[in-house]
């Protein structure tokens, strides 16, 4: 185990600390207020803050986008879900201000092979009633063997090895071979800590803890599936400044025109999902404001490497070349978001400046590597997969159809049903289709399943393609490689190789925005699409 | 009299039982044809293909189909309608805590309309011709034309979030608080029964104007009988066929529903079915369907019922 802790620490936090900083660009002004730099207008709450500073009490109403789709934190897969477990449960570790930050864990060691992680934690976690008892490292042991099920949150624990108790309050991991990725995996919201007294008691399976008690906090209190679920502070939260509410009552709206009349009718105190065409009005009314988080969302055109003609790299070239993303973002989210040629923004470490080599809008050019590589799509109509739920993704194919003719190129839409869609790009039934993704702190997270064998490998990069070896090598020392800086050379080279050969074509950055009564305050957006409620309140 | 009724529904029920078999089939085969796998829709586009392959085998999605139907049918049939795969929770009982908010969607449905219809249709029947009818014609017309979605969004603005009288999204039971209960119901029942509304307001309009053309009313008219109660005995022979339509358009508001639960935000079966649909939750897909097919069936067996009861010919060729 190494004894330069500091070292090892220090090295992530900067590693992380940059992606996360650039999720935060635009976002986080330096008191922890959004503020917005880009030339949208946004309101924001620093403006409105009233003197005398947080007040608690008071029940913070939510109108969520989808209902919950169940609450067992080790097998639930949906961001709604996710948001009430995120204040029920809690990690080991979380991000402040875009760095590591302890959650449960108050200090962390990374042994020098890189394969052991020792943590320790607060002596001070108590879970909610009726367990009511404090926190062990035995209950992290557990919460994980419990999600180590393969129905559960299995794969993303693939490289642990064991996890053992090496104290009453340290608890350590052991990977089988070094995998960088794996601390910030351990900030993510199913990898929290339950008791097990508590999932016994409501079965045991996985899938049957649905009343989920943790150590968060807000505690569960009631949910009526589809009608309405409580949250309500717990007193013996371990931070006595938190939470500021008494409660949290979260109703499910799904229909987006519905949600938005419900925060202007003062039916509900704030509401996730706003389509950046609603975002102008909530924004205009005095009553209401919003909270923006830049780059929730990375859309990108999904290529099939392996389907004609989608397996030229000319075609992908030229394709590349005729997206103007700048119109996209403009039609698609009402300009809250970015044009993008990768997931991460400028001031990131992951970030690659690829220059004048940036395929950007450029018909004339498309044409011209169509002539060079003999007229590939002579005849052709191309085929861009997409669907009617997710606005990013519908208005990327039908402006992409658009672009193309101008590029000479026949285009047409498929429009799917999402589920049909998920289930297209999953099985590699796809020639081409407009996709988006949720934003991920760590690249490997977003790459590896991409292009990599071992992968699920969605875009079918198969070995004949262009430089494919040497890319699928980067991927596996950006994975096993813990230096820093060595890691961010060797996802530059990459980036590079998928600039050059369009594996993807990455097309914008969209932001997460929620709609906020006035008189709401203390949102502190993120990396990660989370809602604190714990530091919000109500104000008169 | 009553036993030829008895006989009558009994036939029909029977008639009913292979109704509801071919359909739980139909649904079962339809569902599955459906592009879209559960597991991927749980789990997500980047879940590695050991875990969608462990979440398919426990959800029972790698038997046959004529085992998994023949599953499904042995338990449903016991009232046992299996679990979610989203949630786990059992359907039946999502169902029975759903059904009551769809069926006082309904109801509030069908009170409005029909409160709406028959004045309406009266009025427009008597004054032939005249601006009463005309507003009456006029209103049948928009009543058909306008989606129901869109009025609900148009109502939920006005009332909702200008007016700021009537709530915007969610349900409150009339049972646990009857003045919330209609409060909350008053917008999504007018969006919902408009339609209906307009179809009876129009097909009573026709028939009592067919039965005022009458001869036997001269007949009655004769006897020196006023017009008021005249028009009472074409009213009720008018009502006969009106009552098939009422009956069958109360089926169409327990589908109309759906959308208006999703503009209303009410937790109903509606909103059940939809989101069991975009996840590919089979089993909870399967259960609804179901319920709402008995619902029909039902509903159509007390209208054939109502319409032997109503009309003498009917009953004396039986």
């Amino acid at each position: 185990m190494a004894k330069d802790t500091a070292t090892g620490r220090r090295k992530f936090l900067s590693a992380v600390g940059g992606a996360a900083a650039a999720a935060m660009a635009g976002c986080t002004g330096g008191d922890g207020t959004p503020t917005d730099d880009t030339d949208v207008p946004s309101a924001t709450e620093s403006a409105s803050t009233p003197e005398g500073g947080p007040q608690p009490g008071g029940t913070l109403r939510v109108g969520f986008e989808s209902e919950l789709t169940g609450l067992d934190p080790h097998q639930t897969e949906s961001v709604v879900s996710w948001v009430v477990v995120f204040n029920v449960c809690e990690t080991l570790l979380t991000f402040e201000d875009g760095a590591p930050a302890g959650r449960l864990a108050t200090d962390w060691e990374i042994g020098d092979d890189g394969r052991t992680y020792t943590f320790t934690l607060t002596e001070d976690a108590r879970f909610h009633p009726p367990v009511d008892r404090g926190m062990t490292a035995e209950d992290v042991v557990y919460s994980f063997e419990r999600m180590n099920q393969e129905a559960a949150m299995g794969a993303d624990l693939s490289a642990v090895d064991s996890v053992e108790a090496t104290g009453e309050y340290e608890v350590t991991f052991t990977l089988a071979e070094t995998f960088a990725p794996f601390f910030s995996f351990l900030g993510r919201v199913p990898w929290v800590v339950v008791p097990e007294e508590a999932v016994e008691e409501q079965g045991g399976e996985l899938g049957e803890f649905q009343e989920p008690v943790g150590t968060g906090p807000f505690r569960f209190e009631e949910h009526e599936p589809g009608e309405q679920l409580t949250l309500a502070a717990f007193d013996d939260y371990r931070d006595e400044d938190a939470p500021l509410l008494d409660a949290v009552e979260i109703t499910p709206i799904p229909d987006a025109d519905s949600r938005v009349a419900a925060l202007r009718a003062d039916d509900v105190d704030m509401v996730r999902g706003v389509s950046g065409s609603d975002a102008g009005t909530l924004r205009d009314d005095d009553e209401t404001k919003l909270s923006r988080q830049q780059g929730t969302e990375w859309g990108q055109v999904h290529i099939n490497c392996s389907e004609p003609p989608w397996d030229e790299p000319a075609v992908r070239r030229a394709v590349a070349h005729a997206i103007d993303r700048e119109s996209i973002v403009e039609a698609a989210v009402s300009g809250y978001g970015q044009a993008a040629w990768q997931p991460y923004a400028e001031d990131s470490i992951w970030h690659y400046d690829l220059g004048d080599s940036r395929r950007t809008h450029d018909p004339e050019r498309a044409r011209e590597i169509l002539d060079e590589a003999g007229n590939p799509l002579e005849g052709e109509t191309l085929t861009i997969k997409t669907n009617s739920r997710y606005g990013l993704m519908e208005t990327t194919a039908d402006l992409l159809v658009a672009q193309l003719s101008e590029a000479g190129i026949d285009a047409e839409t498929e429009t799917l049903e999402w589920a049909t869609q998920l289930s297209d790009f999953v099985g590699g039934n796809f020639g081409a289709m407009a996709f988006s993704v949720p934003f991920k702190i760590d690249p490997d997270r977003h790459y590896f399943g991409f292009i990599h064998p071992e992968g699920t490998q969605f875009n079918h990069y198969g070995e004949d393609q262009p430089d494919a070896e040497r890319m699928y090598e980067l991927l596996e020392q950006g994975r096993s490689e813990t230096d820093e800086e060595a890691r961010v050379e060797t996802y530059t080279e990459f980036e590079k190789l998928v600039n050059e050969h369009c594996p993807w074509i990455s097309v914008a950055r969209a932001d997460g925005i929620s709609g906020l009564r006035s008189n709401v305050y203390g949102v502190q957006p993120w990396l990660l699409p989370y809602t604190r409620y714990w530091t919000m309140w109500k104000g008169k | 009299m009553v036993s030829r009724l008895q006989a009558f529904l009994v036939r029909r029920l029977l008639w009913a039982l292979p109704v509801l078999a071919l359909v739980s089939v139909t649904i079962f085969g339809l569902i599955r044809l459906v592009p879209g796998d559960p597991a991927i829709v749980m789990l997500g586009a980047d879940a590695p293909p050991e875990q969608l392959a462990a979440v398919r085998a426990e959800l029972g999605l790698n038997e046959p189909l004529p085992v998994q139907y023949v599953d499904y049918i042995t338990d449903a049939v016991q009232g046992d309608l299996g679990r979610s795969y989203v949630n786990d929770r059992a359907v039946s009982a999502s169902i029975a805590s759903r059904l009551p908010t769809t069926l006082f969607l309904t109801l509030a449905g069908f009170l409005v309309s029909l409160t709406i219809a028959i004045p309406a249709g009266l009025l427009s029947a008597t004054n032939r011709g005249e601006w009463l009818d005309g507003v009456g014609l006029g209103f049948g017309l928009l009543g058909v034309s306008i989606p129901n979605f869109w009025l609900g969004i148009l109502l939920l603005l006005l009332f909702g979030v200008n007016l700021d009288w009537l709530p915007v999204a969610g349900y409150v039971s009339p049972l646990s608080d009857p003045i919330e209960g209609i409060r909350y119901l008053l917008l999504p029942g007018i969006t919902l029964g408009t339609a209906m509304a307009a179809v009876v307001t129009r097909m009573l309009r026709s028939e009592l104007l067919e039965e005022l053309r009458r001869e036997y009313l001269n007949a009655v008219r004769m006897k020196g009988t006023s017009e008021l109660r005249v028009l009472a005995h074409a009213t009720k022979n008018a009502f006969i066929p009106v009552v098939t339509v009422i009956g069958m358009q109360f089926g169409y508001l327990l589908g109309g529903s759906v959308v208006i639960e999703q503009v209303f935000s009410i937790p109903g079966m509606g909103r059940l079915l939809i989101d069991a649909i975009g996840s590919r939750d089979y089993i909870t897909l399967q259960g609804v369907v179901l319920v709402y097919t008995t619902f029909f069936v039902a509903v159509n067996i007390v209208v054939d019922g109502a319409y032997f009861y109503l009309n003498p010919k009917l009953r004396g060729e039986e």
